[in-house]
């Protein structure tokens, strides 16, 4: 099997469940969202990915190798997250440096083309960066490394509307000219809802959906109109969640519309954020 | 592995030259204190314990910013720990090298006169094992002497990747105690015990002075000494950094 | 070409319609180079993949063919095909639901009829 399999892999910390028995498997070349709320169980996902935590039990395969302390195929891997590992004093263009040395496709002189893009100094040192700027050194040498497997995990934290722009622009600009798989993780689903090919949700640690965005989107619709109406169609149907509004009602409901009984109703694409809260919440029915 | 280590290296050059400058200005201190105090005779006891020193801070200090660059690297544990063994030789070597020339200087400079007042150096080696290195003469005592100083250097390199190992494995919440808990023991606990127990201390001291081969004036004995505790070291170095979770 | 994407149809429809307007009104000739999927995809921060669903249901249609290795064109004779083929969608996109909203209103037929001949005059 090609990319990446995450085989039945469980993760504890103390007494909170941080994941149990997720099987995932990543495409090569597929851009993925991996969406769930805070405490998911992404991050640690993704850090178990990279060989920086112990699955409790499971593994992660590449190529059906177990990737973990694989010293030959963990540098087809890059992953930057919220942790800043490098070290204390080192410089933007050192560090660029050294990822060369890291990693031989790393592109040194497209990376400091992005810096100037993003107004980074080069000549600053790493760890004085503000957040923001500290992401945007991040995603640049993520953008840079040029391995078939990178993970983003909340690559715009911090970053300005221009930034966030400018940064998914690039991401699809090097994917479009030189196809790798990319799993982002990020809370502002909707501007990346567009990119996403596949889409992972997270839900205390379990997959409760993997599928194409595409399909994930067909997969329900919405339904609104005067709330007894509403509540007439979807008596008989499996509805994800609902939202009320005085007398209007708003319900997104799985399947295809009934042409038959939507008299007076409006029917609309199913809107990821929306279907991603209602998946997501606790207190929710499903 | 190369890659890694290459980084390492690049990142205590610096350390390793302020080090090799500082003792070489180090070396020429009994002088000055022969010329400023007449008719003095000094003789200076122990010289060579500082590159041990040395490499002790240096597997403290590098450790855990290392470990994090490699792992963002991907560089695999096993990777590093092969990294972190060759650095562990090449500081022995390097700090016991300039050591050894800092303490040749001195010697030299304390067989030509000074004024009124003369001094003379004896490295820690020679006082264990004076008889020995009276007998060996030059070339074999430099030498032996050296083997000696590398092996202390990277024992205690291996003790200081340890107590940094051991932080980084220590959950978080517990590590202001392994902070506070590693000193008081060995300097708190430790002595206080030995006060009482003091018996077993001499018989512990009468053991080691056995095992380093200073009671039988023979240092052969140490460096095998030497080189099993370092091995057992880093074979728990290891143990520790397998596990190691790195967020 | 100016797209608002939206979550009501699909994004790969959508930038073929958007294409197709741009075809219609004289933004890209017949003939002419059309931009790449990279570009498309850049530009509106959509997967490229979809980018080239969108533009595939165009080359499907004959409207836009592929040069390899240079990149993609309108065809030749696309904005008569355009035509038709908006001619024969003109019913449903726009007279059903004009009547429908009409009958809403309460507008009669004749009623619209007339404004439709103010639109044509203004």
């Amino acid at each position: 099997m090609t990319g990446i399999e995450v085989r039945d892999v469980s993760k504890t910390f103390g007494d909170t469940k941080a994941l149990s028995h997720v099987d995932l498997h990543f495409e090569e070349n597929t851009i993925y969202g991996l969406l769930g709320r805070n405490g998911a169980g992404k991050s640690t996902l993704l850090n178990i990915i990279h060989n920086r935590l112990f699955p409790d039990s499971g593994k992660v395969l590449m190529e059906e190798e177990v990737l973990a302390e694989n010293a030959s195929l963990l540098p087809r891997c890059f992953l930057v997250n919220e942790s800043n590992l490098y070290p204390e004093g080192m410089k933007v263009k050192d560090a660029f440096r050294w990822s060369r040395q890291f990693y031989p496709d790393f592109d040194e002189a497209y990376a400091k083309e992005l810096c100037r893009l993003f107004e980074l100094p080069v000549k600053k040192k790493i760890k004085s960066l503000s957040t923001g700027y500290q992401s945007i050194f991040k995603n640049i040498t993520a953008l840079s490394v040029n391995v078939p497997f990178v993970f983003l995990d909340e690559p715009v934290l911090g970053l300005d509307a221009y930034h966030r722009d400018l940064f998914y622009k690039l991401l699809i600009e090097k994917y479009a000219e030189n196809p790798f798989t990319a799993v982002i993780s990020t809370h502002l689903i909707e501007e990346a809802a567009n990119i996403i090919e596949q889409v992972i949700v997270l839900r205390e640690g379990q997959i409760i959906r993997n599928e194409s965005m595409e399909s994930l989107l067909e997969s329900g619709y919405c339904i609104s109109g005067p709330a007894a109406q509403v509540d007439a169609y979807i008596r008989t149907r499996e509805v994800i969640g609902m939202d009320t509004l005085g007398g209007l009602k708003t319900a997104y409901v799985t399947g295809k519309p009934d042409q038959k009984h939507l008299d007076g109703l409006e029917v609309s694409r199913m809107d990821l954020q929306r279907l991603f809260i209602h998946l997501t919440d606790h207190a929710g029915r499903r | 592995m190369k890659k890694i280590l290459r980084f390492q290296l690049k990142d205590l050059l610096y350390s390793y030259l302020v080090y090799g400058l500082v003792m070489l200005l180090l070396a020429g201190i009994p002088v000055l204190i022969c010329y400023a105090n007449d008719n003095t005779d000094i003789t200076i006891n122990g010289n060579g314990f500082s590159g041990a020193v040395f490499c002790l801070v240096i597997g403290i200090a590098i450790y855990k910013e290392h470990l994090q660059m490699a792992v963002q690297n991907s560089i695999s544990r096993k990777c590093f720990f092969r990294s972190i063994l060759c650095v562990m030789v090449i500081s022995g070597c390097v700090c016991s090298l300039i050591d050894s020339v800092s303490l040749l200087i001195t010697q030299s400079m304390g067989m030509s006169s000074w004024g009124n007042s003369s001094f003379y150096t004896n490295s820690i080696w020679r006082v264990g094992y004076s008889e020995f290195f009276e007998r060996a003469g030059g070339i074999a005592s430099v030498i032996i002497s050296y083997l000696l100083s590398v092996l202390v250097g990277m024992v205690l390199f291996a003790v200081g990747v340890l107590v940094a190992g051991g932080y980084c494995r220590v959950a978080k919440r517990y590590r202001t105690v392994y902070c506070v808990v590693l000193p008081i023991f060995f300097f708190g606990v430790l002595p206080v015990a030995g006060a009482y127990f003091h018996r077993q201390v001499s018989k512990a001291a009468v053991f080691f002075m056995d095992i380093m081969g200073f009671s039988s004036d023979n240092p052969y004995l140490g460096i095998l000494t030497l080189s099993a505790v370092c091995l057992v070291l880093t074979g728990i170095c290891y143990r520790l950094l397998r596990k190691t979770e790195i967020v | 070409m100016k797209l608002n994407l939206d979550q009501e149809k699909p994004i790969f429809i959508q930038i073929a319609e958007g294409i197709e307007e741009g075809i219609l009104t004289g933004a890209f000739p017949e003939e002419s180079q059309i931009p790449s999927i990279t570009e498309f995809s850049v530009n509106y921060k959509i997967n490229p993949a979809t980018a080239l669903k969108g533009i595939n249901l165009l080359v499907d249609e004959g409207i836009v063919f592929k040069k390899r290795g240079v990149g993609m064109f309108v065809a030749e004779g696309a904005v008569g095909k355009l035509q038709k083929k908006r001619q024969d969608q003109f019913y449903d996109n726009y007279v059903s639901r004009l009547v429908e909203e009409a009958k809403r209103l309460g507008i009669t037929s004749d009623e619209i009829i007339a404004m439709i001949e103010r639109g044509f005059v203004q």
